[in-house]
């Protein structure tokens, strides 16, 4: 190079370059030396599983097997395969293997994995108590459910209904209102399995308390509660909010005709989103009063009212096909026939 | 100044520029590695039970085709299969020339569907829609072709569900795909996009529609995508994910709340990016009326796509990528240092601008002058040598980082063989097909640049993964 400036840049260069590439091997042997490590692991991982397998499947069908030695570093892909095992099983098997998890000592190596730092092992630990069922592990279950990870969140609340039914919803529904992050959705599953009464009960409670928003978010609840308490606390929020949002989402809960009053009068709602909604509702438990109110609505501007309304109407409790589609032909509104003839063609497509 | 005195002060600029651009994506790998290191969602969620409790928000699949009379049969299939609580599919046949529309009638026994008006963003004309005899939640709108931005326009119109996946016609899916990617949308309402890991098909044995066994490609030229692939998309989105400034959804599977993209007025059909144009509108829509949103990168693989093994079409995926890239940007520039923009205007718009929209050229010019040097005596055999070297050296940290974020998280190429072949592409990558790629996408700058209009025509895919599904 001719300029002054080169030498420093070609040092330079070179540095960089020996850097880059010193790198790139320590890169390379990391990645080596994590896979021939996965690998061992996996190799173990299936060494235990080929072991444990069936000797848990003999306890499992009411055998007495003698158990091996259960090795600290085979705990956890233990606690795993017997978790799966408890997934699979209803009853008896359940039992069964809470009792070979008993003469094995795994309450002590659950507890011991909830103060550990690594996620998944507080999860095998807050699932394996969850599945023993032992009211003295409610309490600290009961902490992990404040734990920032969702889903440790998730199977502690899951555990908790497993331990305890009755209480478990007093300490997941005041958290699931709070969390916003928290999946209605993943928690509904979980809070099917709780008593039914002391739900509803609680949800009963805390729902005066709860802002529009977190009513919009807690109101798919009421599909896992008992159809009478969905049906007072839907009938109240529709008599007594002004919320347009939290009437569309009551509306979507409506499933007993008692509420036919309050959706009848909600299918003349400002807001369309409800309109949509009252209309849902009318299909599902309208009377065949209701035919003239959803037939009107077939000619709504919005293109979600019309479709809910021809979808309520194509249901078969307000006539058969060509009825329906006699009341749009009255209306003299080409958006409404063509409405009621794309329903009706879904119909015949789910048919 | 003398020439030789410009040369040495170019070396500087360009031995600077490719420092800038790898300590800029070193930063984005170390936050992915944190992502990575810190949260084991994906794998502990494996470890809960998965249950559908119904009250998932339903998904509409709009997949647009054009010309895919060999995949789509089988692509739709596999679709059906998906594992989810509620979802329909959308094909829009965008007036393809071949039999794609033929096919789709004969193997789903479809009928003319009587479908009620509804045009949320103008599209080119619909001819008609068509449903399945066979299975009730799949529709076809055969339309006039107006491009795939069009096609994805007309799907959301046909959409009936909050969220919409834009999926790909020969885009090979997960069967849990719509449980992963939807999984930001259940914990925070305020999630308007979301994206996956997208990996290379090809070497992969496919059955019934589905990855069966994961394999590496045959051809070099795949294998090295696979790296890149890799590069792209855990550091490449993973890294922007945590500062909600991810300029970029695969258009090969996305997933997008409804009404927002109506509300921003669809995709865009007059560009060649409209995948990433859309989510860049977003961010500035969002960003400068204040919009809360977040639009999430989900790492888990959930989506296979074929890459191209023919330099032909490999040259013309890139040249359009790169002028797609471009169009966003420069459509969306209002977002670049925006006092309301955020880390999307003030980090990512500026890295994707600098490091990507106008880095090929400066890596070409850095490349010919310093060849050019050489016999012209401006710079010695070691100055070149170093200068290339530290470049090499430089692409092939971030390959190692890609793997290595590869093993710490899903191992998706699980043996010994196609791990060494995954290091011996991380290498070869650095050795001519990067500098090529780096000339194809120069190249495309400069035709944006100085407004050279070219037919982008459409992939060329082989489907082999198709037609051998027994191998």
């Amino acid at each position: 190079m001719g300029s002054a400036g080169a030498e420093p840049f070609v040092q330079l260069a070179w540095t960089v370059a020996a850097i880059a590439l010193g790198a790139t091997a320590a890169l390379a042997l990391r990645v080596v030396v994590l896979r021939r490590a996965g690998l061992a692991q996996a190799r173990r991982r299936e060494e235990v599983l080929t072991r444990w397998r069936p000797v848990l499947f003999e306890g499992m069908l009411g055998g007495h097997p003698k158990l091996p030695p259960l090795p600290r570093r085979d705990e956890d892909t233990f606690l795993l395969l017997w978790n799966q095992l408890q997934d699979a099983v209803r009853g008896e098997g359940r039992a069964r293997l809470g009792a070979v998890a008993e003469a094995l000592g795994l309450r002590d190596v659950a507890r011991a994995r909830l103060g550990r730092s690594d996620a998944l092992g507080r999860l095998l630990g807050l699932r394996t108590l969850g599945f023993l069922g032992l009211p003295a592990d409610y309490e600290e279950v009961a902490r992990a459910l404040d734990d920032r990870k969702v889903y440790l969140s998730l199977a502690a609340a899951r555990a908790l209904v497993f331990i305890d039914p009755r209480s478990a919803p007093g300490d997941v529904l005041p958290r699931l209102a709070m969390r916003p992050e928290w999946p209605v959705a993943l928690f509904a599953t979980v809070l099917a399995a709780a008593d039914p009464g002391e739900l509803a009960a609680r949800f009963r409670s805390l729902e005066p308390q709860l802002s529009p928003e977190q009513l919009v978010r807690l109101l798919p609840l009421v599909s896992v509660l008992e159809p009478r308490a969905g049906e007072v606390i839907v009938g109240s929020l529709l008599e007594g909010s002004g919320d347009a949002e939290v009437l569309a989402a009551a509306l979507k809960r409506v499933r007993s005709p008692a509420l036919a009053a309050p959706a009848r009068r909600l299918a003349r709602h400002e807001a369309w989103s409800v309109r949509t909604q009252a209309a849902s509702a009318l299909g599902r438990i309208g009377a065949p009063e209701d035919r003239e109110v959803l037939a009107s609505m077939l000619a709504d501007r919005q293109w979600w009212v019309r479709y809910r309304a021809a979808q309520a109407l194509a249901s078969g409790r307000f006539g058969e096909p060509s009825e329906v589609r006699a009341l749009a032909a009255a209306l003299g509104d080409r958006f409404a026939r063509d409405m009621v003839e794309q329903v009706l063609a879904e119909e015949g497509a789910a048919a | 100044m003398t020439l030789p005195e410009i040369m040495a002060a170019a070396q500087w600029v360009f031995l600077g520029y490719f420092l800038c651009v790898n300590a800029a994506y070193l930063v984005l790998t170390f936050v992915s590695l944190r992502v990575v290191g810190r949260d084991d969602d994906a794998r502990a969620a494996l470890l809960l039970p998965r249950a559908f409790s119904g009250l998932e928000p339903p998904i509409t699949l709009v997949v647009p085709a054009f010309d895919e009379e060999r995949t789509i049969a089988a692509s739709i299939r596999s679709m059906l299969q998906l594992e989810y609580g509620s979802f329909e599919i959308v094909v829009v046949n965008d007036g393809s020339r071949d039999g794609t529309l033929e096919v789709l009638r004969r193997e789903f026994e479809l009928v003319p569907f009587p479908e009620a008006t509804r045009v949320s963003i103008q599209t080119q004309r619909v001819r008609g829609v068509y449903r399945s005899r066979r299975h009730a939640q799949l529709r076809v709108v055969d339309k006039e072709n107006g491009g795939k931005a069009d096609a994805l326009n007309a799907g959301i119109n046909a959409a009936r569900s909050p969220l919409f996946c834009a999926v790909d016609a020969d885009s090979v899916l997960v069967r849990d795909s719509l449980q992963r990617v939807v999984r930001p949308f259940l914990v925070d309402s305020t999630t308007i996009a979301a994206g996956g890991t997208i990996r290379i098909v090809n070497g992969c044995r496919v059955s019934e529609g589905f990855v069966e066994e994961v394999g590496v490609p045959r051809s070099w030229l795949a294998r090295i995508q696979v790296v890149e692939y890799l590069r792209a998309f855990l550091f490449g989105r993973m890294g922007w994910s945590p500062a909600n400034a991810m300029l970029i959804v695969s258009g090969a599977f996305g997933l997008f709340r409804r009404t927002v993209v109506i509300e921003a007025g669809g995709y865009r059909t007059d560009t060649v990016g409209e995948d990433m144009e859309l989510v860049v509108r977003l961010h500035r829509l969002h960003r400068l009326k204040r919009k809360p949103y977040r639009i999430v990168f989900v790492p888990d693989p959930i989506c296979w796509t074929e890459a191209p093994e023919s330099v032909r079409v490999l040259r013309r995926q890139r040249m359009r990528w790169q002028r797609g890239l471009l169009e966003s940007l420069v459509a969306n520039r209002a977002l670049l240092l925006h006092p309301r923009s955020g880390a999307a205007g003030w980090l990512a718009f500026p890295a994707h601008l600098v490091f990507e929209g106008l880095g090929p050229l400066l890596e070409v010019t850095g490349y010919a002058l310093v060849i050019a040097a050489l016999p012209l005596g401006w710079l010695s055999g070691a100055a070149v040598a170093a200068f290339l070297l530290a470049a090499i050296g430089l692409g092939t940290v971030l390959s190692a980082s890609a793997l290595l974020l590869e093993e710490m998280s899903f191992q998706v190429h699980g043996s010994a063989r196609h791990l060494a072949v995954l290091l011996l592409a991380m290498l070869a990558e650095n050795l001519g097909y990067r500098q090529l790629t780096a000339l194809w996408r120069a190249r495309a700058t400069l035709e944006w640049m100085f407004r050279v209009r070219r037919g982008w025509g459409k992939m060329t895919r082989s489907a082999g993964w198709q037609a051998t599904p027994e191998r």
